[in-house]
C-alpha cells in the first residue's frame, strides 16, 4: 500500500510553496514583533523557558515540513529528505523560528518517536519471511560489519588526522579512536529504511533483507561499542561485569519488549479504541520506561512489534494501521527536529575530513554488502542497490557519538572528535535517504535466497 | 521525565475510562447520575490526581504538557467555530438571533457587573485590568447553556421536547459569541497603556487571533487540498494547523481558543469538501477530547479559593438563577405562543437552562493558559463550583416540579 498517494504536480507544489511562505511569514512576524504585546512579558516570565513557544514549534514543525516533504517529492526526492531540510532552514542554525529552548520541549516527540519507528520496524519483521533469509542475513551482515568497519576505520584515522583531534599520530590511543569511529559508523538508520519504504508504498526484497539485517546489526554495534568504549576507559575488568551489564540489558530488553507486546495484545483483544490517543501514549511509556530502566528502546519496540505481527497476528492489522497513520507526524517532527538540531558551522570547519570519513563508510558499504549478498546468493537486482540502504544514519549514531565525546572527556580533542562525527552523520543523514529511495526504486521487488536466480537479471523497477 | 509520563498517562487512562460504555450506561440510569456526565466526573478525577488531590500530577507536570492543553483548548475552541456555517444560520430565525442577543447581553452585564465587585473585594487590591479581564471571561462563559436535557425532564417522549430541545441547541450557538468575548476580554486593560488604552490589548487580541486564524486556516486549506488521502497525513494537516493557531496565540499572550475558532469558521466557510472532511477529523475523538479536557481542568484548578471565591460562586449561580429562566421563557414564547401557555415542556427547559455549558471551564482554562496567574487558576476553581452548584440545583428543582406536576395529573378528574 502506497503511504504517500500520488506524487504532487508542480502547480501544487509551489502552491505548497507559498502556504509554507504565509507560515513562516506567520512564526517570523510573531516571533519578532513579539515585544509589541502588551501581555508577553507576564506570560513568558512566568513559564520556563522555551515553554511559551512550544506549542507554535510543533505546529511548524509538523504542517511545514510535511507540505515541505511533499514539495521536494515533485522533484524526486525523498518526503523525509524534505522534512529534514525544512527543520535545518527553521532550525537555531538558520532562520530561528524553533529556538534551542523550544527543540528542547518537544524532545517528548524524539522519543516517543523511536518507539514507534520500532514498533513498526517489528512489525516488518515476519518470522515466517525471515526463517527463508538467513543465509543472506548473516552473510550480507558479516560483509557489512567487516568491511565498514574497515574502510570507515582507516578513512577515520585520516580524518581524525585532518581535524587535528589526536596528539601524535600513529599512537595507540589514535587506533582506539579510529577504531571507535569505525564502530559508529557501522550504524545506520532503520527510521529511513522504515520511512521511505512505507512513502515509496513498496515492500520489496531489498527493503526487507536491509531491515532485517540492520536490526541485527544495530544489536551486534551497541554491544561492541560498549566493548570499545570500555576498554578505553580502561573499564574491562577481569569480573565479568560488563558482560553482565550487556546481558542484563539485552535480556532485559527482550523481556520487556515481550510485556510490552503482551499489554498491547491485551488492549488491542479487549478495548481496541482510541487507537491514536493510546498508541503515541504507549510508545511514549515505552521510551521512558527504557530510559529509566537502561534498556534499548529500538530492542523493547522492536520485539513488541515483531509480537503483534507475528504472535497475535490476528490484532496486528489494526493495530499497524493506526500505527501507520501515526507514522507520517512523528515522521515529520522526528526528522524536522532532527534537521533543526543539525549545526551547519560544524560541517564547515571539519568538512573535509568528514567528506573523507563518508567516502570511506560508503565504500565499505558497497564492497562488504555487495560480496556479502553475492556469497549468500541474492539476487543481482537486490543486491545491486542493498548497499544504499547502509548509507542513511541518525539517532543511534548520534546517540553513541555522544557517549564516544563523554568518554573523551571535556576538552578540545573530545569536541572535534564530536564535531567529526556530528559532522559525518549529518552528511550521512542528508545525501542517505535519496540515496536510499534511489536504490530501492531501481532494486527488484522480487524473493531472494535459496529460491532465487543468483544472477537473474534485474526485475521490474517497484514504482 | 518519566514522571510527567506517568502524569499523563494517568489523564489519558481516566479519560479512557471516562469514554467507556459502561460508564455511559452508569450515566444513563438515573437523573442525578448525570452529574457523571458533562465533564464532572473527569473533572473531579482531576481533581484527585493533581496538587490538591494525590499529586500523582503535579505543577512541574502541568508546565511540561502546556503545550498539549494549549492544542486541547485549541481543538474545543476549532469545534464551535466549525459551527458557524450559512446552511445552519440560515435556519435560525429572527425570535431565535433575538433570544441569543437578550442572554448574551442580560449575562454580560450582570454577570461582569457582579463578578468586578466580588473580585475586587476578594483580591483586595487587584490592578484593573486584572478585575476586567476575569470578569469578562467570567460574563461570557455565563452566556449560554449546557445543551443536555434528558436528567431535567426533556427526554424524546415529553410535550414539546422537542421545540425545548432546539432552544437548548441554542445555548450551544451562544458558545461562538461566549468565545469572541472572553478572546476579547482576556486582553482588556493589558500593558502599560493607560486608562485611555484600556482597548488596546482588546484590539491586539482580535488582531492577533484574526491574522494567526485567517494564516493557519489558509495553509490547512491548502495542505488539506494535497493530502493523498491517508489518515496520517489528515492527522498532520489538522494538530498542524490547531497547534500553529493555538500555539501562535498563547506564545503572544493571547487566548489560544479565539485564533482556532476563526481559524474553524473560516475553514467551514471556504473549505467546502475539505472542510467536512477536517470537520468529520475533529469530531471522530470528541467524547474523549471532551474527558480529557474535564481532567486537564481538574488538575488545573485551585481549590484555595476562600469565602472571596465561595461568594464568586454563588454570585455567578444567583445570576444564572435569576436570568435563565426569563431567558428560556421569551425563547419559548418566540417558539410557540399557543404551547407556551401550556408550559408543558416549558418548566424543564426553564431549569435545565441554569446550568452552564461546559465552554465556561474552557474560557477560564485559556485565560489561566493565556495569563498564567493563581487568581486565574482560582477562576477555574469558581467556575466549576458554581457549574456543580447549578447542576445539583437544576437536577432537584426538575425533579420536584416533574413529581409535583405527577402527582396533579393523578389527582385530576
Amino acid at each position: 500500500m502506497s503511504h504517500g498517494g500520488p506524487r504532487p504536480t508542480p502547480i501544487e507544489g509551489v502552491r505548497l510553496l507559498l502556504a509554507i511562505g504565509v507560515l513562516l511569514l506567520l512564526d517570523w512576524t510573531a516571533q519578532r514583533f513579539a515585544w509589541l504585546s502588551p501581555s508577553v512579558d507576564s506570560t513568558q516570565d512566568a513559564l520556563p523557558p522555551g515553554s511559551a513557544e512550544t506549542g507554535a514549534a510543533v505546529g511548524l514543525l509538523l504542517i511545514g515540513a510535511w507540505m515541505f516533504g511533499r514539495v521536494v517529492e515533485t522533484i524526486g526526492l525523498p518526503r523525509i529528505t524534505g522534512y529534514l531540510l525544512f527543520g535545518i532552514g527553521v532550525g537555531p542554525g538558520a532562520l530561528g523560528l524553533v529556538t534551542k529552548d523550544a527543540l528542547g520541549s518537544v524532545s517528548l516527540v524524539n522519543e516517543l518517536a523511536i518507539a514507534v519507528i520500532a514498533l513498526i520496524a517489528g512489525g516488518e519483521i515476519r518470522v515466517r519471511e525471515l526463517r527463508t533469509m538467513v543465509k543472506p542475513i548473516v552473510f550480507v551482515l558479516l560483509g557489512v560489519c567487516a568491511a565498514v568497519f574497515v574502510f570507515a576505520g582507516g578513512a577515520g584515522a585520516i580524518a581524525l588526522d585532518m581535524a587535528g583531534a589526536v596528539e601524535s599520530p600513529g599512537s595507540g590511543a589514535h587506533v582506539l579512536l579510529a577504531v571507535a569511529v569505525g564502530v559508529v559508523m557501522l550504524t545506520n538508520s532503520p527510521a529511513v529504511i522504515v520511512a521511505l519504504t512505507q512513502e515509496l508504498g513498496t515492500q520489496t526484497a531489498m527493503s526487507r533483507l536491509a531491515l532485517a539485517v540492520t536490526v541485527c546489526k544495530d544489536i551486534v554495534v551497541i554491544m561492541l561499542f560498549a566493548v570499545v568504549i570500555a576498554i578505553g576507559a580502561g573499564g574491562a575488568s577481569d569480573d565479568g561485569s560488563l558482560t553482565r551489564t550487556l546481558a542484563g540489558g539485552l535480556g532485559g530488553s527482550i523481556l520487556a519488549g515481550g510485556v510490552f507486546g503482551l499489554a498491547l495484545a491485551w488492549y488491542m483483544h479487549s478495548v481496541r479504541a482510541h487507537l491514536l490517543i493510546v498508541l503515541p501514549v504507549a510508545s511514549l511509556g515505552i521510551a521512558l520506561i527504557c530510559e529509566a530502566l537502561h534498556l534499548e528502546t529500538l530492542l523493547v519496540g522492536l520485539i513488541a512489534g515483531m509480537l503483534m505481527q507475528n504472535v497475535w497476528d490476528h490484532h496486528g492489522e489494526a493495530f499497524f494501521e493506526s500505527l501507520e497513520d501515526l507514522s507520517t507526524p512523528v515522521y515529520c517532527v522526528f526528522f524536522a527536529v532532527a534537521g533543526a538540531k543539525l549545526e551547519l558551522s560544524i560541517i564547515g570547519s571539519v568538512g573535509l575530513a568528514a567528506l573523507v570519513l563518508v567516502a570511506g563508510r560508503l565504500a565499505g558499504a558497497y564492497l562488504g554488502v555487495t560480496l556479502g549478498a553475492k556469497l549468500a546468493g541474492v539476487a543481482r537486482g537486490t543486491r545491486a542497490w542493498l548497499w544504499t540502504a547502509f548509507a542513511p544514519q541518525a539517532g543511534i549514531a548520534l546517540a553513541l557519538a555522544l557517549i564516544a565525546a563523554e568518554a573523551l572527556g571535556e576538552g578540545t580533542r573530545g569536541e572535534l572528535v564530536f564535531s567529526l562525527l556530528l559532522a559525518t552523520i549529518a552528511m550521512n543523514e542528508l545525501i542517505g535517504p535519496p540515496l536510499l529511495s534511489f536504490g530501492l526504486k531501481r532494486s527488484d521487488s522480487g524473493t531472494m535466497g535459496a529460491n532465487a536466480a543468483p544472477d537473474e537479471p534485474p526485475a521490474r523497477e517497484t514504482d | 521525565m518519566l514522571g510527567i509520563f506517568l502524569s499523563t498517562a494517568v489523564l489519558i487512562m481516566l479519560a479512557l475510562l471516562a469514554t467507556s460504555a459502561p460508564l455511559y450506561r452508569l450515566r444513563r440510569s438515573r437523573p442525578m447520575l448525570s452529574l457523571l456526565s458533562g465533564g464532572w466526573l473527569w473533572l473531579a478525577a482531576g481533581v484527585a490526581v493533581g496538587p490538591f488531590g494525590a499529586g500523582l500530577v503535579s505543577e512541574d507536570a502541568l508546565v511540561a504538557v502546556r503545550p498539549f492543553t494549549v492544542i486541547l483548548l485549541g481543538w474545543i475552541g476549532c469545534m464551535v467555530g466549525l459551527q458557524v456555517r450559512p446552511a445552519l444560520l440560515e435556519v435560525l430565525t429572527r425570535d431565535a438571533r433575538r433570544t441569543i442577543v437578550f442572554d448574551v447581553v442580560s449575562s454580560l452585564v450582570l454577570t461582569s457587573a457582579a463578578a468586578w465587585l466580588l473580585i475586587e473585594w476578594w483580591t483586595g487590591g487587584a490592578s484593573p485590568s486584572v478585575i476586567a479581564q476575569a470578569s469578562l471571561v467570567l460574563a461570557a462563559g455565563a452566556c449560554g447553556w449546557s445543551s443536555e436535557g434528558r436528567s431535567v425532564g426533556l427526554a424524546g417522549g415529553a410535550p414539546g421536547a422537542g421545540r425545548a430541545r432546539r432552544v437548548l441547541a441554542l445555548g450551544g450557538l451562544v458558545g461562538v459569541l461566549a468565545v469572541a468575548i472572553a478572546g476579547v476580554g482576556t486582553g482588556f486593560g493589558d500593558g502599560p497603556y493607560g486608562k485611555a488604552g484600556a482597548w488596546i490589548g482588546s484590539a491586539w487580541a482580535v488582531g492577533v487571533s484574526l491574522v494567526v486564524g485567517v494564516c493557519a486556516a489558509t495553509v490547512g486549506r491548502v495542505a488539506l487540498r494535497s493530502i493523498p488521502g491517508t489518515g496520517g497525513a489528515g492527522l498532520v494537516v489538522f494538530i498542524g494547523v490547531l497547534a500553529t493557531a493555538a500555539g501562535l496565540s498563547a506564545q503572544l499572550g493571547v487566548m489560544p481558543m479565539l485564533a482556532t475558532l476563526i481559524c474553524g469558521i473560516f475553514i467551514a466557510n471556504t473549505g467546502g469538501k475539505d472542510a467536512r472532511a477536517y470537520e468529520r477529523f475533529i469530531l471522530k475523538s470528541e467524547h474523549l477530547i471532551a474527558a480529557l479536557f474535564g481532567i486537564v481542568a481538574g488538575v488545573s484548578l485551585s481549590l484555595a479559593i476562600g469565602v472571596g471565591g465561595v461568594a464568586l460562586a454563588c454570585a455567578l449561580v444567583g445570576v444564572r438563577v435569576a436570568i435563565k429562566p426569563i431567558v428560556v421563557h421569551e425563547a419559548w414564547r418566540f417558539e410557540d405562543r399557543e404551547e407556551a401557555r401550556r408550559g408543558v415542556a416549558r418548566t424543564g427547559l426553564a431549569v435545565g437552562a441554569i446550568r452552564p455549558s461546559s465552554l465556561a471551564l474552557a474560557l477560564v482554562l485559556g485565560l489561566a493558559i493565556a495569563k498564567p496567574s493563581d487568581l486565574h487558576n482560582q477562576l477555574i476553581g469558581v467556575v466549576a463550583l458554581a457549574g456543580l452548584l447549578c447542576e445539583v440545583l437544576s437536577i432537584v428543582s426538575a425533579s420536584l416540579l416533574l413529581r409535583e406536576r405527577a402527582r396533579g395529573a393523578e389527582g385530576a378528574p
